[in-house]
């Protein structure tokens, strides 16, 4: 039988596990979207290499526009 | 459960007390081991998260996710866009961890731990974290607002041209002292200049991978870059063996020219091939790093065998002049309060935060951990022999040379002899250890020994170093890059003002002029710096010191203004105690730094010893020539502090008329979030 301080226990992991798991996906997330350059994914799609590479550049010039490191 | 949860952070808050308690009382031989200055530190840390930020975020800013953040409200796909809050925390994160953290500890260490240890720490907890989180709030308030805007807005016109002309001020100077850390660490080292040197053209080769050859795969091309930037560091050994090699031997002056033909070229070239590319790389490694070292730091726990206190508290230190207070919070800057993380904080981050109660994790939380890693520099710094640690950092002006620099050193009880120090050079693969001043080179041999202890041993320790050095100067050169290229834009809208066309920031001609004029304003003090017998670092760090805490004060002087327009002039002591001491620290710093009759802390004082070295018989005339050079140098250094002085008086100032208008006023203030609101 389960004491209700397993019961406590069991939802403490559940909620790690949960969390674990939502930091996971927006890792995740993160990483594809770094890896279009912040682009959506259907703006590259289907354009030619050139239009790509002018997209992207103009993403890359936004992010690192202003100041975007410290000493 | 409410009671366990109220024992478990009484145990924390009694942790941390106890730890700090025996950092501070230990005296003698019997040193603490480095785990309690991580314990004492992280309870610290989460004591003041989950207290302090707490209040301020209920009570103070009143964060309410139901309020829509300017990332929802003003969501464009490009600036603004709501993100996860784990990724927002690593990306502020990584924009505020500058080298700022790990050097500044690294020199001040000069007077023992205990200074910087509390000063971290404490500063940190009740200054740097509340500053950065403050800011943060008010900006998300404000539709992601910048920190001129938000001057100009909250106190006025003056105070906004003052915050505007600090910032770039702070830019000419920081990125100075940055180029001379770097130039002191790869000064006659053909392994390390190599290593630096071809990590340009692998962040081109990053850049046109990402935008030519695969379009948009940041992530692949970053990944492939680190991994040549690691086998830059291991072929870098072999440099020295090949006729080429020669071309990497460098003094610091010839160094410091081509870091100034780096700094214009990364400033014209377009963003996409150098800057952008640099900065990928630099933060993977840099994140990958500050981890290993966490883990290398706990898994090793060296003893600590810098003192509490150093006899140099009495402002006789050889790697900088002046007392512990208040050179001690002026060197070290970045690791408890930056006013540099107020730009960041009202730059990119608040255009990301995508609920309003995010603000508190991002803003304080990552102060927290920058902190932390002022901490572990500190540790690496700590763990060194103090006799290695001062022969390393002490200018040979001061000092001497091998033997005689030894046997200086050893007179102060901090033994140390040339063998020691012959066999350590050679065992990181460099010939001589002595006055590599900057901070650098001493924490990179401090970081190597750390990382060797817990994998591959001493026969890998040069491996590590090099790598600790490559790693340095790759977070130093791309904040060079952005701090060139945002101080370019910033005098282009300056000139814009006095003729239309120079505000043109999309024309060639305009960006070779306006690029050439900043890298010439730092590469001035860069290339002085290098030609200074006493290391140039000496009397250029506590400059940056004072610039960087120069923009906190107007950071948490536009905080206390917002918050007494908002009707919680109660609570205003919360910026208002940080910003008091600030103001103490910058000033005397100041006024002693011009006016001090020592030569070794006032500018005036050091010229008018050159001059009676001058007027001494029997100088050379290249002697003579580089002292009318040092001389003039030297005015330079005392009118620019005199006019970082200026700035604070004249914020201050401006900030108490608005403060007593505002008290005293019975009619309700329009705030800043209203208007924009409106």
């Amino acid at each position: 039988m389960q004491t209700p301080q397993h019961i406590g226990t069991m939802q403490t992991l559940t909620n790690l596990a949960s969390n674990v798991r939502t930091l996971l996906r927006d890792l995740y997330a993160e990483m594809a979207r770094l890896n279009r350059a912040g682009v959506a994914a259907e703006t590259l799609k289907g354009r030619s290499r050139r239009e790509r590479a002018r997209l992207v550049k103009a993403a890359v010039a936004a992010r690192h526009h202003g100041h975007s490191r410290c000493c | 459960m409410k009671t366990v949860r109220l024992l478990i952070w009484l145990g924390v808050a009694a942790l941390g007390a106890y730890g700090l308690a025996l950092i501070a009382l230990a005296r003698g031989e019997e040193r603490p081991t480095v785990m309690w200055f991580v314990i004492a530190a992280v309870c610290f840390y989460a004591v003041g998260y989950r207290f302090y930020s707490r209040l301020i975020a209920n009570r103070v800013l009143e964060l309410d996710d139901s309020h829509p953040t300017p990332a929802v409200r003003l969501n464009n796909g490009r600036d603004y866009v709501p993100t996860a809050r784990w990724v927002t925390f690593g990306h502020h994160f990584a924009a505020i961890a500058g080298p700022g953290p790990l050097v500044g500890p690294v020199l001040a260490a000069q007077f023992g731990y205990l200074p910087s240890v509390l000063w971290i720490v404490i500063g940190a907890v009740l200054g740097g974290c509340v500053q950065d989180f403050v800011i943060l709030a008010y900006s998300v308030k404000r539709d992601g607002r910048s920190l001129g805007k938000m001057a100009r807005d909250e106190i006025g016109p003056v105070g906004g041209f003052t915050a505007l002309a600090g910032v770039l001020l702070i830019m000419i100077i920081i990125i100075a002292v940055l180029g001379l850390v770097v130039v002191n660490a790869m000064k006659d080292s053909i392994w390390a200049t190599s290593t630096v040197a071809a990590t340009v053209p692998i962040a081109m080769l990053v850049g046109i991978y990402m935008t030519h050859l695969r379009p948009g795969r940041v992530l692949e091309a970053s990944i492939i870059g680190v991994v040549l930037v690691m086998l830059a560091v291991i072929g870098g050994r072999y440099v020295a063996g090949f006729s080429f090699g020669q071309w990497f031997e460098m003094d610091a002056p010839h160094l410091a020219l081509w870091i100034i033909g780096y700094g214009f070229l990364a400033s014209v070239l377009p963003i996409w091939l150098l800057l952008a590319p640099r900065d990928y790389l630099s933060a993977f490694i840099k994140i990958g790093t500050i981890v290993a070292l966490a883990i290398g730091i706990i898994a090793t726990h060296p003893p600590t065998l810098m003192p509490a206190l150093t006899r140099f508290t009495d402002g006789t230190g050889p790697i900088f002049g002046g007392k512990v207070f208040p050179f001690a919070f002026i060197t070290i800057a970045c690791g408890a309060i930056s006013g540099f993380h107020a730009l960041i904080s009202s730059g990119t981050t608040p255009k990301m935060i995508e609920k309003e109660r995010d603000v508190r994790m991002v803003g304080y939380g990552a102060m927290a951990m920058e902190s932390f890693v002022a901490i572990m520099a500190l540790i690496a710094a700590i763990t060194l022999k103090p006799g290695v640690y001062f022969a390393i950092n002490a200018p040979a002006g001061v000092v001497g040379r091998d033997a005689a620099a030894c046997a200086k050193i050893s007179s102060w009880d901090f033994p140390v002899n040339l063998r020691e120090m012959q066999t350590l050079a050679a065992e990181v693969g460099e010939k001589t250890l002595f006055s590599r001043t900057g901070g650098a080179p001493s924490l990179a041999v401090g970081m190597a020994q750390i990382f060797a202890s817990s994998l591959g041993g001493r026969a890998v320790i040069a491996l590590w170093y090099h790598f600790a050095i490559m790693f340095e100067a790759l977070f130093i050169l791309s904040t060079l890059d952005a701090g060139t290229r945002v101080a370019r834009f910033m005098l282009q809208d300056l000139l814009g003002n006095l003729w239309k066309p120079l505000g043109n920031s999309g024309s060639y001609p305009n960006i070779v002029v306006t690029s050439s004029i900043v890298v010439a304003a730092w590469g001035y003090f860069l290339y002085f710096g290098a030609i200074d017998p006493l290391g140039g670092i000496n009397s250029l760090w506590p400059l940056f010191g004072i610039s960087n805490q120069m923009l906190a004060t107007i950071a948490l002087c536009v905080a206390t203004t917002a918050m007494i327009r908002e009707g919680k002039a109660r609570y205003a002591w919360i910026t208002l105690a940080p910003f008091l001491w600030l103001v103490a620290v910058t000033m005397t710093a100041g006024v002693q730094k011009i006016f001090s009759t020592l030569p070794n802390v006032g500018f005036l004082a050091h010229a008018a010893s050159l001059r009676a070295e001058l007027a001494a018989p029997g100088a050379s005339a290249a002697r003579a020539s580089e002292i009318a050079r040092l001389i003039w140098n030297d005015r330079i250094d005392a009118a620019l502090t005199a006019v970082f002085i200026a700035i604070v008086i004249v914020i201050l100032l401006d900030s108490i008329r608005v403060w007593m208008r505002l008290l005293l006023s019975t009619r309700p203030a329009i705030t800043g979030a209203q208007e924009a609101a409106a």
